[in-house]
């Protein structure tokens, strides 16, 4: 058993390995990047690189999990079986241990990471941040008129929502279309348009249709329709999308129902104020040298300024805040931000040293080796 | 014997370089003072001269004797109207247009008529997209706008300009307020009919009529920006008449108007001696102005580095360099190799200072752009072929680094977004650290792999020639050293790119075009390693493959910005794609039939490797 | 093989101490500095003394601008058809009366005459809700500017209103173009220069 064990590692350190895995991965990641072209890098990223398996019709092809995970699979073989440490070899040895730490930092981050984002406008305080895609259905119950702080009751995610399950409201709520990119079109030039239902809130006004996805996942506009049957106040059809500008509220039982529907959101141990933003133009022109955001930090009792920019992001608390984006309208400056947290961050620089480091050595090794021939 | 003619070469540089700043052909003008004025162009502050060549080079399509121009343009318009230098040569265009079909130049003159016939084209032109129009429709709208870009030179002095009686706008505005109410009582004691006025009453009206007129072609005209103007914490600039329309005068801007009057007043006048004053006192006034925070010398390193065009001369001394190391490899020679050796450190001593040149003249690495990325590859290629040369007298190597050298230099100036070379950094680039280790690192990588790649051809073809010559053997080691060292630095820079992207974007590597380029990069050549390692792929084949590098490096390196898609698009690039992918066929196509050729001629000899 | 697996142990366990090492430094605030605000009004690099110049006021009192060394001049370029200036006027001449020992407030008009200027203070006076203001406080001149000698000719001033600020050491140290300003960031670019 052992025996065989060692044989199959041993095949699997070959050099070989890597002379038929890496035509793959080129040819990988050829299509991964022309096609970005046409189906953007969100959807090319789940095609290619961060799937299994590649459907060419009936014919399986692998995905960038399954090369990369052979080619990690190889070099751990290779560096646990077939590496001799010598004076000759470490540089090798080294190099291919900083690719298998990058490699494994890679597999570290796509598991742990999380990236949200913040749109702050000018003189605006948050403790929130946002998921790019994922939306869901929040609920909130409060007791009546006075009850200032609604609790949130349930939170439905929309890449589910043939399962909802919304058996614990006092009142029926079903489900009758949902659009993963939606189109607004007037009420009267709906399909089902009927003059005698009872249309109530935007959906008075509104309807949705179904749509072509938009290139980026965050550009679709998400929605659905629904009825509520049963309730004191607000029974009816309903509709609700991403970033509506009214929540739904329903009354029931001397209890309010608040219906927000969005990016998913979650909360961070602290809040940010954006004081100014500044976007400084090259003289004279519209083209920005760089723009950066003067925040507060307001973390219990402590505040404190400082500036997100360019190249410079904030950390703080295990999350950094990066200046990805901005908005300059009528209505004032926002500033948005990209949120990540990240606990594999370190690999990927640990892994860079190690090549780098074994490389280098290499070279030296194969270049003095020569001279002394 | 060497290092004497090395030093040789360093003095006829230096004397050339002296020689060229002083003795310009004889003019009526000194201009020498005149081209150093700092004006705003394109968000950054450069010499007259510059600025002159590049609109010269817009409207004309050279540069010559752009300052001459330019004074004439903005002191003595009625005679610049004359100056022909708008180019049209489509026959079609210039009938549309009622222009002279045997001349290819125009001045502003001729070509009035004409665009005011086609005014109604141009609006349905400018709604289309640049790309869905055909080549004469682009040239009709880049002459519009040229001619309106022109006419704003023609106009950025008419307040300090002479009027008929000698008096300039700027003298007669504080007037204006009498010239108007007295005008008004005219008008209404004798109604509008001016024969009805009396001299003094016509010449209130005349007066009246001018200042409206100049007033009128006055309102937005802010392109010549050459008045320093220190209303806030930052320095900024206007244009003459921004100092009376947008409130941006000062004491400091009336004094420099006065200055600029003597200027132009010494030019109309041709009084050279005066010109010469005028334009020395007008220059260290607006340096001073500037709170010296603009560098005479650096106008003067700008305006030496666009009048010496050290790349063209680079590209002569490489052509010849390979000349003469082509005459080495049948008839070697000590003599023709000292002269490659004199010619090519020559050609990169100009090439050195070019860039050297651009760092200092930008205050930053210089490899922020396409343009700059393809001199500084060239640069590598040239350095390092130039070296090995020098050690090991071995030829084919020099001579297949210095082909690259100077093919990229020639395809450089394609890769410019305008007629300036010293373009300016999008926001996410303008870190001067990521710029000096991880781009310089990977377009270090690129000169690297392009070095090997070309050597890889040069080794296929002198195996076709003479499969059993002396020099294939140490060129097939300095092959493999070569993969080696390419791999270090693309490899390197690949993840020093994603360490950047990890501190200013929040993720390491996002499988984005320019990072899976530069990965493509790294992945080819560990293939051809280990291909060779585990036997797969024969020494041929590992040759071939180095060849290949060519047309990975291209695709990475150009054929990505053809996407236009992730974060990194900011290579901005129109036309390219036909030369990206003729080069790439036909890379592909050599290749593979000198890989077919050396292996029938194997067969032949019954040889297996 | 079992060194290697060592290796490859203790990579990961340095790497994740190094990470928690690294992160409750994190903790602690990395302040870049914000540079403050009001200081930059202090460091104007390029200031420039303002020429010399004389003028008449509408009581007949004559003076060169070098009298007023040592205080903190707002001088106002305006005319009585300019409408701007005239919505502009009630708010110099409050600063004027709130900083009566610090500021001096200097008034050019380009008018055609001085009779215009005349014709405009009587104006202005009449006006209801402005009838308290003080024309004659010892803190403020008003003046005519015969052919715009001083506004144009001395300093460049071709569109009305500009408003300049200059430091006690006659100094320029901010110019105010149009009549957009807030009296409360005037009073607080005074107070920067007191």
């Amino acid at each position: 058993m052992m025996k065989r064990i060692k044989s199959i590692s041993t095949r699997l350190a070959e050099a070989d390995m890597v002379f038929w895995l890496m035509p793959l991965l080129i040819v990988l990641l050829i299509v991964g990047t022309v096609t970005q072209r046409w189906i953007g890098l969100y959807a090319a990223h789940h095609t290619y690189f961060s799937s299994f398996i590649i459907w060419l019709g009936p014919i399986p092809l692998p995905g960038g999990y399954t090369i990369l995970g052979l080619l990690t699979l190889n070099l751990t073989a290779k560096f646990l079986f077939k590496s001799e440490w010598s004076a000759k070899k470490s540089g090798i040895i080294l190099a291919h241990l900083g690719a298998l730490i990058l490699l494994i930092g890679g597999l570290v981050t796509s598991i742990m990471a999380e990236e949200r984002y913040m749109v702050l406008p000018e003189g605006a305080q948050s403790p929130f941040i946002y998921h790019y895609t994922k939306r869901n259905l929040m609920v909130f119950q409060s007791n009546g008129e006075d009850d200032s702080q609604p609790t949130e009751i349930m939170r439905l995610p929309y890449s589910n929502i043939d399962n909802w399950n919304t058996d614990s409201l006092p009142f029926q709520f079903n489900l009758k279309f949902s659009c993963d990119n939606c189109n607004i079109i007037k009420r009267e030039e709906s399909s089902d348009y009927d003059e005698n239902k009872t249309y109530a809130g935007m959906a008075q006004f509104m309807a949705l249709e179904n749509k072509p996805l938009e290139k980026e996942p965050e550009a679709n506009l998400t929605g659905f329709e629904f009825t509520i049957f049963g309730a004191d106040e607000g029974d009816g059809e309903h509709l609700a999308f991403d970033g509506m500008p009214k929540p739904i509220e329903i009354k029931s039982l001397g209890k309010t129902y608040t219906f927000i529907f969005g990016k998913d959101q979650s909360t961070l141990p602290f809040s940010i104020k954006l004081k100014d933003f500044v976007k400084d133009n090259y003289q004279g022109t519209a083209m920005a040298r760089g723009y950066h955001s003067d925040v507060v930090i307001m973390d219990g009792d402590t505040h404190w300024e400082t500036r997100i920019e360019m190249n410079k992001p904030l950390r703080y608390k295990g999350h950094t805040f990066f200046q990805s984006s901005f908005d300059q309208s009528e209505a004032g400056e926002v500033s948005i931000f990209s949120v990540v947290k990240n606990q594999g961050w370190l690999f990927p620089y640990i892994g860079t040293i190690v090549l780098a480091l074994g490389l280098i050595l290499h070279i030296i090794i194969t270049f003095s080796r020569r001279r002394t021939q | 014997m060497i290092r004497i003619l090395l030093l040789m070469a360093i003095i006829c540089c230096c004397v050339f370089t002296h020689a060229y700043a002083q003795n310009q052909a004889p003019e009526q003008f000194d201009y020498s003072a005149f081209e150093k004025i700092p004006v705003l162009d394109n968000g950054r502050v450069k010499p007259i001269g510059a600025f002159a060549k590049a609109r010269l080079k817009d409207f004309y399509g050279k540069d010559y004797k752009a300052t001459q121009w330019l004074a004439q343009t903005l002191f003595n318009p009625s005679e610049a109207i004359h100056a022909e230098v708008f180019t049209i040569k489509d026959d079609d265009l210039k009938s549309r247009l009622a222009l002279d079909p045997s001349k290819d130049h125009f001045s502003i003159e001729d070509l009035q008529p004409g665009l005011k016939k086609t005014q109604s084209d141009i609006i349905v032109l400018l709604k289309e997209t640049e790309t869905n129009l055909t080549p004469q429709q682009q040239t009709l709208l880049k002459i519009h706008e040229d001619v309106i870009s022109y006419n704003e030179l023609l106009r950025s002095f008419s307040l300090i300009l002479p009027l008929k009686d000698g008096e300039t706008f700027i003298n007669l505005l504080p007037k204006e307020q009498r010239i108007t109410s007295d005008l008004k009582t005219i008008i209404a004691q004798k109604g509008q009919d001016v024969t009805t006025y009396t001299p003094a009453e016509q010449e209130t009206a005349i007066m009246g009529f001018q200042l409206q007129q100049i007033r009128t072609g006055g309102i937005g005209n802010d392109d010549f920006k050459a008045i320093p103007v220190n209303l806030d914490e930052k320095l900024s600039w206007a244009s003459p008449w921004q100092t009376i329309n947008d409130g941006l005068g000062s004491p400091q801007a009336n004094t420099l108007l006065s200055q600029w009057e003597d200027v132009a007043n010494a030019h109309r006048k041709n009084d050279a001696q005066n010109w010469t004053a005028a334009t020395h006192t007008l220059l260290e006034n607006t340096l001073q102005n500037t709170s010296n925070e603009i560098s005479k010398t650096r106008l003067n390193v700008e305006l030496l580095y666009l009048n010496i065009k050290p790349y063209h001369v680079a590209m002569s001394l490489y052509a010849l360099g390979i000349i003469l190391l082509i005459i080495t490899l049948s008839r070697p020679s000590i003599f023709i190799t000292y002269g490659t050796l004199v010619s090519l450190f020559t050609a990169c001593l100009f090439h050195v200072s070019g860039i050297a040149a651009r760092i200092y003249i930008l205050d930053r690495p210089p490899v922020g752009t396409l343009y700059e990325s393809v001199l500084f590859v060239s640069l590598i290629c040239a350095v390092i072929g130039l070296i090995t040369y020098a050690k090991s007298r071995k030829p084919i190597l020099a001579l297949t680094s210095q082909i690259a050298a100077l093919g990229l230099l020639s395809i450089a100036p394609t890769m410019l977004q305008n007629n300036d070379s010293l373009e300016l950094l999008v926001a996410v680039l303008n870190t001067n650290f990521w710029l000096g280790t991880h781009v310089i690192c990977i377009t270090a990588g690129y000169g690297i792999c392009i070095i090997g790649a070309c050597l890889a051809h040069g080794y296929m073809l002198l195996r076709i020639k003479d499969p059993v010559h002396p020099l294939l053997d140490g060129a097939f080691q300095s092959i493999h050293k070569i993969g080696l060292v390419a791999l270090l630095f693309t490899a390197v820079g690949t993840v020093l790119g994603g360490i950047w992207a990890d501190q200013s974007w929040g993720r390491f590597w996002g499988w984005d075009p320019k990072e899976n380029g530069a990965l493509l990069i790294v992945l080819w050549l560990i293939w051809i390693q280990h291909g060779r390692l585990s036997g797969n792929i024969r020494p041929l084949g590992y040759v071939a493959g180095m060849a290949a590098l060519n047309i990975v490096v291209a695709l990475a390196w150009f054929g990505v910005n053809l996407l236009g898609v992730g974060l990194h698009s900011y290579g901005f690039t129109s036309g390219i794609a036909a030369g990206l992918a003729i080069f790439c066929i036909a890379e592909t196509i050599i290749i593979t039939a000198l890989w077919i050729i050396i292996r029938i001629k194997q067969k032949q000899q019954g040889r297996t490797s | 093989m079992k060194i290697n697996i060592a290796v490859l142990l203790i990579v990961g366990i340095l790497t994740y101490a190094l990470t928690l090492y690294l992160s409750d430094n994190n903790i602690k605030p990395n302040i870049t500095n914000v540079p403050d605000k009001n200081s930059t009004e202090e460091t104007i690099t390029n200031t420039q003394k303002i020429p010399s110049f004389d003028f008449t006021d509408i009581h007949g009192n004559t003076k060169t601008i070098g009298d007023f060394e040592g205080k903190i001049i707002i001088l106002n370029f305006w005319a009585s058809w300019c409408a701007p200036c005239i919505k502009e006027f009630p708010d110099l001449l409050y600063t004027a009366a709130n900083n009566p020992d610090d500021i001096v407030l200097i008034a050019l008009s380009s008018d055609l005459d001085e009779g215009a200027i005349d014709k405009f203070i009587t104006k202005m006076k009449g006006t209801t809700g402005f009838e308290n203001l003080n024309f004659n406080a010892k803190n403020i001149f008003i003046a005519h500017d015969q052919d715009q000698a001083v506004t144009a000719g001395k300093f460049g001033t071709f569109k009305l209103p500009e408003t300049l600020i200059i430091d006690r050491n006659q100094n320029l140290r901010k110019k105010l173009i149009g009549a957009n300003w807030e009296i409360d960031d005037l009073q607080s670019s005074i107070d920067a220069l007191k």
